[in-house]
């Protein structure tokens, strides 16, 4: 009998929520191409896992992203920006408040608004895993957490020293492939995507995603294993490297993309040029269940969501509710308190010590050291009286 | 458009009385001062009082807070302050070393290097202060995009003979008290990134009005700089929320013949543009030289001895205020230095295991100075109070130090705190110092750039003036004194002694295999038993 | 032949107290200044400055055990504020009556052990104490680890005396300095109910009843309550217990010693650290019962053996508890024909005390060299105390087979 309602009830929840994903393809089909995304929000994660000014050019990669992304349409609120140390207002930088990306410094990507979520000692490992799956401590702020959800494109984009399977964060600890795999895997579990596009400028950056195993997932490294990949330019005024080829590349490439268009990904990886890279990039495209000449560049690198228009109201005859009586429920204005002015005595301070050698508490002192010292003695003594009146058998 | 927006504002404003939510007056002000060295002292301040309104009780954490209706007060940082019920809140990001010598005192007080983190919070059974200190910390870090989060227990300390609350604590009518709460990070960088937020926490963001001189690219350049955020409850007043941008820019360095001109262009890009029509005043103080008369254009509106003033809402825009000197800058060879007190900190000693702190204060008055000490250090550098000797011309004296109070580190977890009243000669130079020894930290307690070492947070010196009996009604006393401005020493980086980061599998297995080898052989000897062999061609056993 | 003996005799005597003379000297006249922040004299927890420290804080008001860094027992705390004036020749006159006292402890017990009153080996017993540089040293950095070593030999000497009283008592004072002296409980108990006489080379089974330890283990049980609670009055509180004795079991002090722990905690991660704290406390007592079972005969034996098992595995050791081990070999001569690699022992030992100051200094001081040069020259400081010891057992146990033979090896199956 329970068993039979029991059977009814999964039966009944099971329909409700096929019909409901079925609404919900719905409104993906009736609107777009077939090949088309399904996602409606936008994340992107960048990050720096590079330390010291020499790794300028790494904060310049992951601030190009950063201002691409933005320009397309991803708010601040949805990147995750984490940068291992600050390059733009470095005792070193002779150009304060900003970060230039070629040579000319034409393009200041620091510009005057700028949100970075994890800056110098908060880019570690740990924090990247726990951004990525979720798991954060509850005293985490939401700028800080990656609030993606089942219907959420992920960009993902690293950038630093690296090698095969690893990329190196600060110089002190490495991520593995693995462990980003292994990420990526808790984030489809979690349905925290609907697909990730995953993008790493390091030495023997295809080695990096090689390892992937969920599903949605497409890749794309600077160079492949047993290569490095190298800098673009340097800037003779900064006195370092200001940006990697490949990033370099991309970016330019990206300058020709606004928010409406229809370029793909396919097209983006069509510029991949080995000879002015210096190196092959790579992409990994297995995993992801578009056909990548569908997939748009916006899909990824810009906040477009889909969009459904729908009649004006009055044309579904709906009839709209008094709105609620606000009066009355307003709370009731603070009461008026006695105020107090501070004085010492209302203070509840932590015990804080005093050196004192007042009379009260030198006595008190004495007293304990004496009596202490007073019991060691006697105990002393008794020990030895009483081996005293025993005799030791020789 | 401005006056219908203005009108708007107006009519808000009534509107909200009238549903008793508190009226809110923002006002904006930048104070210029010339220094004496040839740089340039410019402090922003935007206040916003939220009239009438209380801050939060704690004791009413547990439940539902009521919805706050904010239209000036920035609403985020409200959220904040109400979530954690803090009364009173002083956070500051700066970056240099403020010159006490050179520049006199700043405007605003906490001029430490990096960020500092003040608090005074309401005690109350449920949640406690640490909580609530915790998720304030890690709140204040994803507003202002600052590693606040790492001013953990390690960085916390309760100094609350240094520090008092500008604005007043409530009591809630319960007799609740309050406790402080202290943190400072010395390492921490400002960038944009900082002021992006705070700018966005001001009404006009920096589209208008005085906000629109902060220009990053500017401010940052600065020779010191430095933002806060101060909150305070005035009592029937209201919740007031300043924040506070100071810098100390150097027009020399921009000037291509050593004039030191400097004009609102010059130092930020550019000038007044609009009026921030949701300010209720907003002025331009520009501070005169006593001995030089440089020109001032255009002409202020009022000009009182030292102190000119501009109106920024009437006054015609674009709004450029300039100061053109006569003559060449000439550096002068003797700076008059006005300061009674003046503080140098130094880490003496060149081992990784032990140092000696040494304090050297000079007394320029002609009687005698007391002051407040506080030095706050992390538990890996141990005082060793004992050895605390004080020294005037190289004579030990002992009537110097007095009223300690003293937490001792705990390792791997609470700060030191060293509190005490110091009482300087006149006209003398005192030598406080102090043996410390550099504790050993874990493997996993090192930063990732272990080799650069630690910064230590500045140590605060407090004068105390005898009380001002004209005056002493809206001062704080301690004992009978009034206190004074606050002195920050600079930071120090020491040089803790690390181990060897790239072996840690071959220390263990090192250490282990001997530990093993000993035991094995002690055990071996210990449980096998003897026998003598007889050594014969055959090897027969006996 | 009877002259020239005495003519060597009065050179030895000349010279053995000239010796001695030069030492009191040297430990009354201002070495400890520069020795005092010594890192392999002194440790956290038996440092001179520490104590002082600890003394002008309760002078002063403040709960020594409030913070972190104050780590001496109480009874040394309360002892040293009344006793000890502020200057620091009267405090090396303390430290070198320490010294005398177990110098002449350690003959004492020799002498009971040899059964009589008086004998020509005296002086070269009390030198091997008095003039090892491993005891001396920490003497004039006044280190409290040389009043334990002065302690230990106290009460070994009551117990081979058979008064069980001021032994047990001096054990457990030293049970209140160093949780790790636990070790040596065992085989005193064993030593009150039988006697200190060489045994070793006619081994038999324990002679005496054992269940006369029992009132003696309530004895001792019972002197360490009184202390702790003389220690309680003294401090007013109980939370000296997770300082002093916390500390030997939860290392939270790293500072660099002689011994194997600090760097093996420096380096562990944070996930393994109470499992191996555990493994390594827990060691220390393995020793105890076996080695204690198999020296029945000869429990005199069995203090020595574990003092070199505590001078190589304490957990913050000095130099004196190695040292101590090696002075204590001079009342069992009987063994020393046996040793099958003094000489060994004796030059890895000049080789890690020579080198390891050095590294300390160029690690820490001149910054020329790294953490491991100091912990490689600790690794072969353990391997020379290891070696001792290892040569020590094997000796102890080798002399019962009797004499080398020719035509016959003695091997262990």
């Amino acid at each position: 009998m329970h068993l039979v309602a029991f059977l009814h009830v999964l039966g009944f929840l099971s329909s409700v929520w096929a019909l409901n994903t079925s609404v919900v393809n719905d409104f993906f089909e009736r609107n777009s191409a077939p090949g088309a995304s399904k996602h409606t929000n936008n994340w992107a994660v960048l990050v720096c896992a590079s330390r010291y000014w020499f790794n300028y050019r790494h904060m310049a990669n992951a601030l190009g992203m950063y201002r691409t992304v933005k320009r397309l349409g991803i708010p601040d609120s949805n990147i995750i920006l984490m940068l291992a140390d600050d390059a733009s207002c470095n005792l070193r930088n002779k150009f304060p408040g900003s970060v230039y990306a070629n040579p000319g410094r034409h393009l200041d990507l620091y510009g005057d608004n700028i949100e970075v979520d994890y800056r110098g000692y908060e880019v570690t490992v740990e924090n990247f895993i726990r951004v990525l799956t979720g798991r954060v401590e509850p005293s985490v702020p939401r700028s800080k957490r990656l609030l993606s959800d089942e219907r959420s494109n992920v960009f993902v984009y690293m950038t630093g020293h690296g090698g095969n399977e690893f990329l190196k964060f600060q110089d002190n600890e490495e991520i593995s492939a693995f462990d980003i795999a292994d990420a990526f895997e808790q984030m489809y579990q979690k349905k925290r995507y609907n697909e990730i596009f995953f993008m790493i400028d390091t030495c023997q950056a295809n080695s990096m995603y090689s390892k992937f195993y969920s599903p949605n997932i497409l890749a794309t490294g600077s160079s492949k294993v047993g290569e490095n990949s190298y800098s673009y330019a340097n800037d003779n005024d900064i006195g370092v490297a200001v940006i990697d080829a490949f990033t370099h590349y991309i970016l330019e490439y990206m300058e020709g993309i606004n928010k409406t268009s229809q370029m793909s990904m396919q097209d983006l990886f069509n510029t991949y040029n080995p000879d002015k890279i210096n190196s092959h990039p790579g992409v990994r495209s297995d995993l992801f269940r578009r056909p990548l000449d569908q997939a748009l560049i916006t899909d990824f690198f810009g906040g477009v969501a889909q969009a459904e228009v729908i009649p004006p109201i009055e044309d579904l005859g709906i009839t709209d509710d008094a709105p609620p009586d606000l009066g009355d429920s307003l709370p009731a204005p603070e009461e008026a308190t006695s105020l107090v002015k501070v004085s010492p005595s209302l203070f509840s301070h932590r015990p804080s010590d005093i050196l004192s050698s007042s009379n009260v508490v030198d006595k008190k002192r004495t007293v304990q050291m004496w009596g202490g010292l007073c019991l060691v003695g006697g105990l002393a003594a008794w020990a030895f009286r009483k081996s005293a009146s025993r005799r030791p058998n020789a | 458009m401005k006056l219908t927006l203005g009108w708007f504002l107006l009519f808000s404003t009534l509107f909200n009385n009238g549903y008793g939510w508190s009226s809110e007056i923002f006002s904006e002000s930048l104070k210029i001062a010339p220094l004496p060295d040839g740089r340039v002292s410019t402090t922003f301040s935007f206040n916003t009082v939220l009239e009438g309104a209380l801050p939060r009780d704690p004791r009413s954490l547990t439940s539902q807070d009521a919805s706050q209706h904010y239209v000036l007060f920035p609403l985020t940082l409200g959220q904040i302050l109400r979530e954690y019920a803090v009364t009173e809140l002083h956070l500051s990001l700066n970056a240099g070393n403020w010159n006490y010598e050179r520049w006199g005192y700043p405007e605003e007080k906490g001029v430490g290097t990096g960020a500092e983190l003040l608090a005074w919070m309401g005690v109350e059974g449920s949640e406690s202060v640490d909580d609530r200190w915790k998720g304030l910390r890690n709140a204040l870090a994803g507003l202002f995009c600052a590693s606040l989060g790492s001013l953990d227990e390690q960085r916390t300390t309760s100094p609350d003979r240094a520090f008092f609350p500008q604005g007043m604590l409530p009591d809630w009518s319960g007799n609740v008290t309050h406790q402080l709460r202290h943190a400072s990070l010395p390492s921490e960088h400002v960038c944009t990134e900082n002021l992006t937020p705070f700018l966005k926490l001001l009404p006009c963001k920096s589209l208008s009005g005085i906000s629109s001189l902060l220009n990053p690219h500017r401010v940052f350049d600065a020779d010191w700089h430095g933002m806060g955020v101060h909150v305070s409850w005035l009592g029937a007043a209201g919740v007031q929320v300043r924040l506070t941008f100071q810098s100390v820019m150097d027009p020399l360095r921009y000037s291509r013949n050593t004039s030191r001109n400097w004009s609102l262009r010059s130092l930020f890009g550019h000038g007044i543009e609009r009026n921030c029509p949701a300010a209720s005043s907003s002025v331009i103080e520009v501070t005169l030289p006593d001995s030089e008369h440089p020109s001032l254009t255009p002409q202020p509106q009022t000009s009182s001895g030292s102190k000119a003033t501009y109106d920024v809402l009437t006054a015609e825009k674009t709004l450029d205020v300039a100061m053109q000197w006569q003559d060449g800058f000439q550096y002068p060879s003797i700076l008059n230095n006005s300061l009674p007190v003046s503080v140098t900190r130094t880490l003496r000693g060149f081992t990784q295991a032990s140092g000696k702190l040494s304090l050297v204060l000079k007394n320029r008055r002609s009687t005698p100075q007391e002051l407040i000490y506080l030095e706050t250090m992390p538990w890996f550098i141990q005082f060793y109070l004992h050895t605390l000797q004080t020294r005037i011309d190289g004579h030990l004296r002992d009537d110097i130090v007095s009223h300690m109070s003293y937490n001792a580190a705990v390792a791997h977890s609470r700060p030191t705190t060293f509190q005490a009243e110091l009482r300087l000669p006149p006209n003398s130079v005192t030598q406080l110092t102090l043996d410390v020894d550099k504790a050993f930290l874990r493997y996993t307690e090192h930063p990732p750039d272990a080799q650069r070492g630690w910064d230590l947070p500045p140590a605060v010196l407090i004068p105390l003036n005898p009380a001002d009996p004209i005056n002493s009604n809206n001062s704080h006393t301690y004992n009978e004194y009034r206190l004074g401005e606050p002195i920050y020493t600079s930071t120090l980086l020491v040089d803790v002694a690390t181990p060897d980061f790239s072996m840690p599998y071959n220390v263990i297995i090192f250490t282990c295999s001997l530990v093993a080898f000993i035991f094995g052989s002690v055990f071996n000897l210990l449980t096998r038993k003897f026998v003598v062999l007889h050594l014969d061609a055959n090897q027969q056993n006996n | 032949m009877s002259t020239s003996k005495f003519l060597i005799a009065n050179k030895f005597d000349a010279a053995f107290s000239a010796l001695v003379a030069s030492r009191i000297a040297f430990a009354l006249f201002g070495l400890s200044n520069t020795l005092k922040h010594d890192q392999l004299l002194s440790t956290p927890l038996s440092s001179y400055t520490q104590l002082r420290e600890g003394i002008f804080l309760l002078r002063n008001g403040v709960d020594p055990y409030s913070g972190g860094t104050f780590r001496h027992s109480p009874l040394l705390l309360a002892l040293f504020s009344v006793i000890l004036p502020e200057s620091r020749t009267y405090a090396s006159l303390v430290w070198t009556i320490f010294d005398l006292v177990g110098a002449w402890a350690l003959v004492s017990t020799w002498r009971a052990r040899q059964n009589v009153q008086k004998t020509s080996r005296d002086k070269v017993v009390a030198a091997s104490y008095l003039l090892n540089p491993y005891v001396f040293l920490p003497t004039l950095a006044l280190s409290s680890s040389s009043l334990q070593s002065s302690l230990i030999l106290l009460s070994v000497k009551y117990a081979a005396e058979g008064r069980a009283s001021p032994s047990l008592l001096f054990l457990s004072v030293l049970l209140h300095i160093d949780l790790s002296t636990l070790v040596l409980l065992l085989p005193i108990l064993l030593l009150l109910i039988s006697d200190p006489h060489s045994h070793l080379a006619s081994p038999r089974p324990f002679s005496a009843n054992i269940r006369r330890i029992l009132p003696l283990f309530g004895e001792f049980i019972l002197y360490t309550t009184i202390l702790s609670t003389a220690s309680t009055i003294i401090v007013g509180g109980t939370q000296w217990i997770p300082q002093t004795w916390g500390a030997t079991l939860t290392l939270p002090d790293l500072t660099p010693n002689t011994g194997l722990w600090w760097y093996f905690f420096t380096e562990m991660f944070d996930h393994f650290r109470p499992f191996f704290l555990m493994v390594f406390s827990v060691h220390l007592l393995i020793y105890v019962v076996p080695m204690c079972i198999k020296f029945q005969y000869d429990p005199l034996y069995a203090i020595f053996l574990l003092l070199g098992v505590l001078g190589t595995f304490k957990a913050y050791p000095t130099l004196s508890d190695p040292g101590l081990f090696f002075s204590v070999l001079s009342i069992f001569p009987e063994v020393h024909p046996y040793l099958r690699h003094p000489i060994v022992t004796a030059l890895i030992h000049l080789h890690a005390a020579l080198l390891m100051p050095l590294f300390n200094h160029l690690w820490l001081n001149t910054g020329t060299g790294n953490a491991n040069f100091f912990y490689a020259s600790t690794l072969v400081f353990a391997c020379g105390n290891g070696a001792g010891l290892i040569d020590a057992v094997w000796a102890g146990l080798r002399i019962a087979i009797g004499k080398e033979t020719e035509g016959y090896v003695v091997v262990q199956e």
